[in-house]
């Protein structure tokens, strides 16, 4: 499904110029859950953002279903993370102005969905993330677990083929945590999702069907 | 494209609408600047167009939209002449007669030069509008009376039913150079508003035999008032009947008459317009700066908004649309504001003169609000802020989703 090829990311700041991803090769399948691992500033984060075109490598390519996604233009891609992706970042990153429910309709009216069908749908996953009372709230009134399942919520909404999620957890107590880790495999067998998950959390990278594991921007299989 | 358009406004407005916003920062002082920046244009522009409008109303109201004068010789036929008149033109609704003349009016020990214009009152009122300028008295009097301005009752100190005496002077029929005067006594029963500060200083209203009789006329008369369907066509209609008549004949109209202060009002509306406008572009320029720190704010939603599926012009046009939002609620609470200035100005004139007549015609301006000044408020307020907001919401949009969730 995914096809990484000779993947290079340097960035220059001032004088210096820093190799964040020095040569990646990977190939991920339709279905199978992914776990990067890596201490931090080995260069995971970076190659989660270029697998979900939220940024563009220096050099190499990433191929979905045979063709390179960065031929395609920026709104192009927007269209592509809208219809095919759904992140979950370590800090939630909810709007604040918004409700739970209007957070999870995000990706439906930014897809031009009617607002009818679009609130069904966020209500039907709130619903199956627990928080159905919870819908009318705004992040100031939510924990942290409930706040990471409402942004759960707001990356399925779009029925994704691949869930990207970097440290969804790290920010948890070791109880939420749980809980989460239990809905991402609950769902990627439920949904047939690809999951790719950064973490540096090895009780939950052990789960995974495959881990690989980032130093100084290589990767190397588990 | 309409759920679209709506789902953007919707979402700008909840991102602009917020307690942070709304009670903090310099938000709420570049908003009101803009405020008071729509509220100055509207009350500058009903000022001037109110001015514009006063100025002609008493022009309508006491000398009709059309005056026709013969020069030199009195006009003896009436009949004759209303049905020349009658013929010019179709869009000539109604003619009266009247005749006029300079005098002196003396009362209590004082003396001044005036202007008496008699005319017969009933027929008259279907082409002036005298009596919604009354003050005090009535029109509807018996011979032997007067109309005067409320200037002139207030430097006489003259009431209702105080007597003056009216002397005009006469030139003998044998000797050109020579004149006799003839003087009257007239109880006054109105005074006026004309509308305009020389006609309430000087001009008296009188029944037209009255003023046939002091001036010893006979039955001739000075001239006639018009009244046609459109006073918008005065200037264009009395240079028809110029034309008509000929030389021996003085055409006016409310236009002509104050034609260079029509203009001056025109031509300093616009200049108003554009230098009370300037507070407007400052206004837009400190919403500008205010928008350039609430995107600031926004690198984590705008990376986020991106991740999930949103473009670079998406980006943009939510935050346009704030602008759009701002420029909105900015006039209307703007067109509020002006409005109560333009009711606090009209309340003030009322207890304190505030403008000099003598200098501008006149010494009250009835406010006018005009859909076409609010429309253009509108138009050039929302233009400034959408030019104002251009800059921060394109560099909000140009934002990289990796910068922006860098901002944790």
């Amino acid at each position: 499904m995914i096809q990484v090829q000779g993947l290079r990311k340097h960035y220059i700041t001032g004088s210096s110029h820093v190799s964040v991803l020095r040569g990646v090769d990977l190939n991920i399948q339709a279905g199978e859950a992914v776990c990067l691992l890596g201490s931090s500033g080995a260069g995971k984060s970076t190659l989660l953002q270029i697998l979900g075109t939220l940024d563009r490598p220096t050099e190499g390519e990433v191929l979905f279903e045979g063709s390179s996604l960065f031929e395609k233009n920026d709104d192009q891609l927007a269209l592509f993370r809208n219809e095919t992706m759904g992140f979950v970042f370590q800090f939630h990153h909810l709007i604040h102005e918004l409700s739970a429910l209007e957070n999870v309709m995000l990706p439906g009216l930014l897809a031009k969905l009617s607002k009818e069908e679009t609130k069904q749908k966020a209500l039907e996953w709130l619903d199956f993330m627990g928080l159905a009372e919870r819908a009318h709230h705004y992040p100031n009134q939510l924990s942290g677990g409930e706040l990471q399942r409402v942004a759960i919520a707001r990356a399925l909404i779009r029925n994704p083929r691949i869930l990207l999620a970097d440290e969804p957890t790290g920010n948890l107590d070791s109880e939420n945590s749980a809980k989460i880790q239990g809905l991402f495999f609950e769902l990627q067998k439920k949904l047939g999702l690809t999951l790719i998950v950064v973490t540096h959390d090895l009780q939950f990278a052990q789960a995974f069907s495959k881990i690989y594991r980032m130093k100084d921007g290589y990767l190397t299989s588990n | 494209m309409f759920r679209d358009i709506k789902f953007k406004l919707w979402l700008s407005g909840r991102l602009l609408f917020n307690k942070q916003i709304l009670f903090g920062g310099s938000a709420p002082l570049s908003f009101l600047g803009l405020v008071l920046g729509v509220a100055a244009l509207v009350a500058s522009m009903s000022v001037m167009r109110g001015f514009e409008h006063s100025l002609k109303q008493a022009m309508i109201d006491v000398t009709s939209d059309i005056q026709i004068i013969k020069k030199g010789k009195l006009i003896e036929s009436w009949d004759e002449f209303a049905a020349d008149i009658r013929k010019i033109d179709p869009s000539i609704q109604k003619i009266a007669r009247f005749a006029y003349t300079e005098a002196v009016v003396a009362s209590k020990g004082k003396v001044s030069g005036v202007l008496i214009q008699g005319f017969d009152f009933a027929q008259v009122g279907e082409i002036l509008n005298l009596n919604s300028r009354v003050r005090e008295g009535s029109l509807n009097s018996p011979a032997g009376t007067i109309a005067i301005g409320q200037g002139l009752a207030k430097r006489y100190g003259l009431k209702i039913n105080d007597e003056v005496y009216l002397a005009v002077s006469l030139a003998t029929p044998f000797e050109e150079d020579n004149f006799k005067r003839k003087a009257n006594a007239f109880k006054v029963s109105a005074i006026l508003d004309f509308g305009k500060n020389d006609w309430n200083e000087r001009l008296i209203l009188s029944h037209l035999p009255d003023f046939q009789e002091l001036t010893q006329i006979g039955d001739r008369y000075t001239g006639a008032f018009v009244k046609i369907q459109d006073s918008d066509k005065a200037p264009e209609l009395s240079h028809i009947i110029e034309n008509q008549l000929g030389p021996r004949y003085a055409v006016l109209n409310w236009y002509e008459v104050n034609k260079n202060l029509f203009k001056a009002v025109k031509y300093e509306s616009v200049v108003i317009f554009f230098v009370v406008f300037l507070i407007v572009i400052v206004a837009a320029f400190n919403i500008s700066s205010t928008l350039y720190v609430l995107i600031r704010q926004r690198y984590q939603d705008i990376a986020i908004l991106k991740a999930l599926g949103s473009t670079q012009a998406n980006i943009q046009i939510i935050f346009v649309m704030q602008g759009l939002l701002v420029a909105l609620l900015g006039c209307l609470c703007g067109f509020f504001t002006g409005y109560m200035l333009s009711q606090g100005f009209m309340f003030l004139q009322t207890q304190y003169p505030l403008i000099s007549g003598s200098v501008y015609k006149i010494d009250r301006i009835d406010i006018q609000l005009s859909w076409v000044d609010f429309f253009l408020i509108f138009i050039a307020t929302t233009f400034a802020c959408l030019l104002a907001t251009y800059p921060p919401a394109r560099k909000g949009s140009r934002l990289t989703v990796v910068e922006g969730l860098r901002e944790d």
